[in-house]
């Protein structure tokens, strides 16, 4: 091929979705050519640039209570309303959570005498204990029980090490590669801690089954409710939510936007693989 | 009368692509109010055409190609103003990384955006999908209702002209580049 055919494939691989195949000869060319490379990496500044020009805008934070009350949804409460926002099972807790998914983390004053609803660890439990998970692991440096970007081989390793199904993974989510699990032992159960990671910043999502009782109210709804925390760890955050019997805490230290849209994709991940399977649905 | 479940799923798949469809729109109609009765709309077609037995393979593509719909009918309308609002990219300033992190020229980003907003609305559009929210050809394409292959020549002609912005700031210091994922020898 000539450096002209190489030219779409450059853009494709920029951009993340290059077959893995084609990415390979690409990639061994732009060993030896040059122009190709400096072609990759103009295009690498470019997107990187644009989006930090255009990705930061925000909506206004009373937007969605104005969509909320033209669609008739129940009264959103003021941000002081983050007090009620443990662990869930109701649908109120979602209208909090959800105004707590729009003021700032440190906003979420999770005491620490809330407890549990229906038996379940709180949610402030939830994120301390996946966050300090995040950082000892970070900080030990240990290697991953399984090094894979193959979602369905690290599925596959779990699936005789923790009681229940797993969701499926995905081996790109928003640019970040999946590159490793864990299997880890915290609120007094085995649970799986899945690593994406996209230019040296990671998002660790873990997944644990939810408590018998919750589960029984959560497979009405896909999405009960989330909740986000910060954590006594400055420069970590963790975002939590509820869906199929299950429940998700997303550990990262990106951006809170970030974070927000990497679980909106996970949680239409899920959903779309309940759809297509129903038996899947706890 | 839609339940009390329907609302909350809605909820739940809708409110996270918030920023996503406000910032598509700002850019495609230049004026926050504009840009914020089009989400509106968008949410209240959405809520509307929602099936409640039935699950969305995508529902970000398919809250998007509403959005997109209605920015093409607003263009065609009144014609696209151009201006935006100081206070949105004060706003904008707020929650962007750290310029001096990604070493760039202060000018920078409001010339980036004078280059997006003077693409034409199909070439900025596939910029704001695929660059800015990260979708994949598909996914815009889906958006779009074009194939694949028109995503990605309209990304290549937008990324042409954007190309001769950047090239007037390439005299700044650069940002930190992430390192090329070949073994360069």
């Amino acid at each position: 091929m000539t450096c002209k055919v190489y030219r779409s494939a450059v853009e494709a691989w920029v951009d993340g979705q290059c077959p893995a195949d084609e990415a390979a000869v690409l990639e061994r060319h732009l060993q030896n050519c040059t122009a190709c490379r400096n072609y990759a990496d103009e295009l690498d500044t470019q997107r990187t640039q644009v989006r930090w020009a255009l990705g930061g805008e925000t909506a206004p934070p009373d937007l969605w209570p104005r969509i909320a009350a033209r669609l008739g949804f129940p009264r959103v409460g003021p941000p002081s309303a983050p007090r009620h926002a443990r662990w869930l099972g109701a649908r109120q807790l979602l209208a909090a959570a959800a105004v707590v998914a729009v003021v700032a983390l440190g906003a979420l004053a999770l005491a620490p005498s809330l407890p549990p609803q229906h038996g379940g660890a709180p949610a402030h439990t939830v994120v301390d204990a996946t966050v300090q998970d995040f950082v000892t692991f970070r900080l030990s440096e240990r290697a991953y029980d399984i090094s894979s970007g193959d979602p369905d081989a690290t599925l596959a390793w779990f699936a005789d090490r923790v009681s229940f199904e797993l969701p499926p993974l995905e081996a790109r989510v928003l640019g970040y590669r999946l590159v490793g699990g864990r299997l880890c032992w915290l609120l007094d159960q085995r649970l799986g801690a899945f690593t994406y990671e996209r230019d040296g910043q990671h998002i660790t999502i873990y997944v644990m089954q939810a408590d018998a009782t919750e589960t029984a109210s959560a497979s009405a709804d896909p999405v009960l409710a989330k909740t986000r925390g910060r954590s006594g760890q400055d420069g970590y955050s963790s975002l939590v939510w509820r869906q199929q019997g299950l429940v998700f805490s997303l550990v990262s230290e990106v951006s809170d936007e970030e974070m927000t849209r990497f679980s909106a994709a996970l949680i239409e991940a899920v959903e779309q693989s309940n759809a297509k399977r129903p038996e899947r649905r706890i | 009368m839609r339940g009390v479940h329907e609302k909350d799923r809605f909820e739940a798949l809708a409110r996270p692509h918030l920023d996503a469809l406000y910032r598509t729109a700002m850019r495609m109609v230049g004026h926050p109010a504009a840009a914020e009765d089009m989400v509106q709309e968008t949410c209240l077609r959405a809520f509307a055409a929602l099936d409640p037995h039935s699950h969305k393979t995508n529902f970000r593509a398919w809250l998007f190609r509403i959005l997109v719909n209605l920015s093409i009918d607003h263009m065609r309308g009144i014609g696209r103003q151009a201006t935006v609002s100081g206070a949105l990219v004060d706003n904008v300033a707020t929650s962007a990384p750290d310029p001096e992190q990604m070493a760039m020229s202060s000018g920078l980003r409001d010339d980036i955006r004078a280059a997006v907003d003077a693409l034409s609305a199909e070439l900025r559009l596939v910029v704001l999908l695929v660059l800015v929210e990260e979708m994949s050809y598909v996914e815009a394409a889906e958006c779009l209702d074009v194939p694949v292959g028109t995503v990605r020549s309209r990304l290549n002609r937008a990324r042409s002209q954007l190309q001769s912005v950047l090239k007037d700031h390439a005299q700044g210091p650069k940002r930190a580049t992430r390192p090329l994922k070949v073994a360069l020898t």
